[in-house]
């Protein structure tokens, strides 16, 4: 039997299995939170924006610890350069990673409901997984991480469009040839 | 080449093609930023710049040319710079995650897919195996070879890892959005300044002390701090298990080798072999340097570790001994074989034990327990030369059917087990003269053994026992 041909084994594709239902999960979550960041920050430059100050303060205190510096700009401050809302990012790359951890785990288990199972096939079938899920879950960390990195980036330049409505608007389009805000 | 070195190569070329291109982009960014200060070459600069910061370079160059509205043309280029994305694009910046990883990772995977083959492999090569082959023998060989590969691998992957991680700090140096807008601040602010020195620009500055980026290297330096203690986190894990590894280095037949019967004396240790059977109970027949005991008791005197005159008269053997069984003889090198076996002889022609075990010491690399590890070279009394194959040892030469033969090269130990052949025969030893008991234990576990010259590689013997025959030095 080839080395990919085990993945197909009862083994292998339980490891792989839940290795890519981990990796979805983290991916789902970290995209949500950052679409759900996303949406938030768009609604409270808006109001910013559109002179409702007031509410998008409020909207902005109760967003949560990621609207700090939000918070900081409707209120004239300068913005805090660190990174903020990290933790929900670092709990999805743990989900990640837990792929590659799984599987030891779903092999032992698995030899323990079957124990007449081929030894070599089931060992086989586990290293050849792992050809699989390590991969994907190292890319979907990178990925989890490239987001929450373009999510506070979001926000720093929502930040920055209330700071500069309520200096001044620039003269002419502040908004050259192409949309730089997304 | 194996596939993992391939492997190594393409990812080498990946990891450095990629921290290559970082370098360029930042020395090309850099380079257009500063010719934008310089009025000689800023409009050149401000058409090459692209992106974000090529439109906020657009809209400061018209005004430094015009010197108009230098400081609402200046607040817009940072206003616009400050609002940009300026990194790579969600799909673009999938993609060299991909090829990171995959760069990074390709001797390793490459390695567990070969190993992965190799073992999934191993039944069906042990179905096949010739006749007469050991699918015990195989199996223990090959599995270890199966996982040595992963080993190379996962070092090649990680001098790949570093490079990737060097990559990945140059960028953040480098390239991250921060980095990016401080830069292209610094070239709006000082081109302004070389451009229109006397230009007032007050709500420029205003807008700078709110909006200019941190760019700290703390989240650097934590994350570098991270970095160092997960590793020594992983170096101390590996270090705290490094006995449980050492344990599981043991060569796997040793994993089911018995030790509940073991037979020592402070008084005689066994010769050490790579050879030998597990050991069958049995009374002890122990030589020590001044008596013979035998099951515990003290059975006859030694002089100056020789069998005294007539020692038969005196020797003792309890009546409960019972006849047939198979005493695991003790003795050490240097013991006389003639003493040995004059009491073998004894034993075999009064009591009724022609059968004996003769006990060696196995000493693999790395034991579970401290344990000693002790097999047996089975040897029963009887007439050498009726057997099939005959060895005839003296004390300088051994010969295999009249032929010289020497069992400490290869061509020797290979003539010896093509003459066996297959399975666990029974072969005539003839000794002579004034051999020790060391020497015919070395003569039966190069004729048993398993592991190539002669060295401990915890494989069992072949099963073979020998019909000793010992002859006077006279005849």
């Amino acid at each position: 039997m080839s080395a990919l041909g085990l993945v197909l084994t009862p083994l292998g594709l339980r490891v792989v299995g839940v290795g890519i239902v981990l990796i979805v999960v983290a991916l789902v979550l970290a995209l949500l939170h950052h679409r759900r960041l996303i949406d938030t920050v768009d609604r409270i430059v808006q109001l910013a924006v559109g002179g409702h100050t007031q509410e998008a303060r409020v909207l902005a205190r109760a967003s949560g610890g990621w609207a700090a510096p939000l918070v900081a700009a409707l209120g004239g401050e300068r913005p805090e350069g660190r990174s903020f809302a990290i933790g929900l990012d670092t709990v999805c790359a743990g989900i990640a990673l837990l792929a590659i951890a799984q599987g030891a785990v779903t092999a032992i288990l698995m030899r323990k409901m079957t124990p007449e199972a081929g030894m070599a096939e089931d060992i086989g079938a586990l290293l050849a997984s792992m050809v699989v899920v390590t991969p994907l879950a190292l890319i979907a960390v990178a990925t989890i991480v490239r987001v929450g990195s373009a999510g506070r980036r979001r926000v720093r330049t929502a930040g920055v469009e209330v700071i500069v409505k309520q200096l001044a608007p620039a003269p002419g389009s502040t908004r050259p040839r192409k949309d730089a805000a997304r | 080449m194996s596939a993992a070195a391939l492997a190594f190569l393409v990812g080498l070329t990946v990891l450095l093609a990629a921290l290559f291109i970082v370098v360029v982009l930042w020395w090309r960014e850099a380079g257009q930023l500063g010719r934008l200060v310089n009025g000689a070459t800023r409009s050149e600069a401000t058409e090459r710049l692209r992106g974000p910061l090529g439109d906020g370079a657009v809209v400061l160059e018209q005004a430094l040319t015009s010197k108009r509205a230098v400081d609402e043309s200046l607040a817009a280029a940072i206003a616009t710079v400050c609002q940009a994305p300026l990194g790579a694009p969600v799909i673009q910046g999938l993609a060299i995650d991909t090829l990171l990883v995959i760069g990074a990772l390709a001797p390793f995977l490459a390695a567990l897919l070969g190993s992965a083959d190799a073992i999934a492999a191993l039944p069906a090569a042990v179905e096949t195996r010739g006749e007469g082959g050991s699918s015990y023998v195989l199996a223990v060989s090959a599995i270890p070879a199966a996982f040595s590969g992963i080993a190379q691998g996962a070092k090649l992957s990680a001098m790949l890892v570093m490079i990737a991680a060097a990559t990945a700090v140059c960028r953040y140096a480098l390239l991250r959005p921060e980095a990016r807008e401080a830069r292209a601040l610094r070239a709006l602010v000082h081109a302004t300044a070389h451009s229109a020195p006397e230009a007032k620009v007050p709500q420029s500055a205003k807008l700078l002390a709110l909006l200019a980026p941190t760019t700290g290297l703390a989240p650097g330096l934590v994350g570098s701090v991270l970095f160092v203690a997960l590793s020594g986190a992983a170096v101390a894990s590996l270090a705290v298990s490094a006995p449980l590894r050492a344990g599981n280095a043991v060569p796997l037949t040793y994993l089911g080798w018995p030790t509940s019967i073991k037979v020592e004396s402070p008084f005689a240790q066994p010769p050490i072999s790579s050879a030998g059977q597990v050991i069958q109970s049995g009374p002890s027949l122990i030589f020590a340097r001044d008596t013979v005991t035998l099951h515990g008791e003290p059975m006859t005197l030694l002089e100056n570790g020789g069998l005294a005159a007539n020692w038969q008269k005196e020797a003792l053997v309890s009546p409960r001994m019972p006849t047939g069984s198979r005493p695991l003889v003790v003795a050490g090198e240097g013991t006389a074989l003639t003493t040995v076996v004059g009491v073998m002889q004894f034993l075999a022609e009064r009591h009724g034990m022609p059968d004996y075990q003769l006990v060696v010491r196995r000493a693999p690399p790395v034991v579970r327990t401290s344990a000693a590890i002790q097999a047996v070279l089975p040897v029963s009394l009887g007439d050498a030369a009726a057997q099939a194959v005959v060895l005839e040892v003296d004390a300088t030469s051994v010969k295999l059917g009249g032929q010289p033969i020497d069992l400490d090269r290869a061509d020797g130990i290979r003539a010896l087990r093509a003459a066996l052949g297959p399975g666990a025969p029974r072969i005539g030893v003839q000794t002579r003269g004034a051999l020790t008991y060391g020497r015919l234990v070395a003569i039966l576990s190069r004729a048993d053994g398993l592991c190539d010259g002669g060295l401990e590689c915890g494989l069992p013997g072949r099963g073979i026992s020998a019909v000793l025959t010992h002859l006077p030095a006279s005849e």
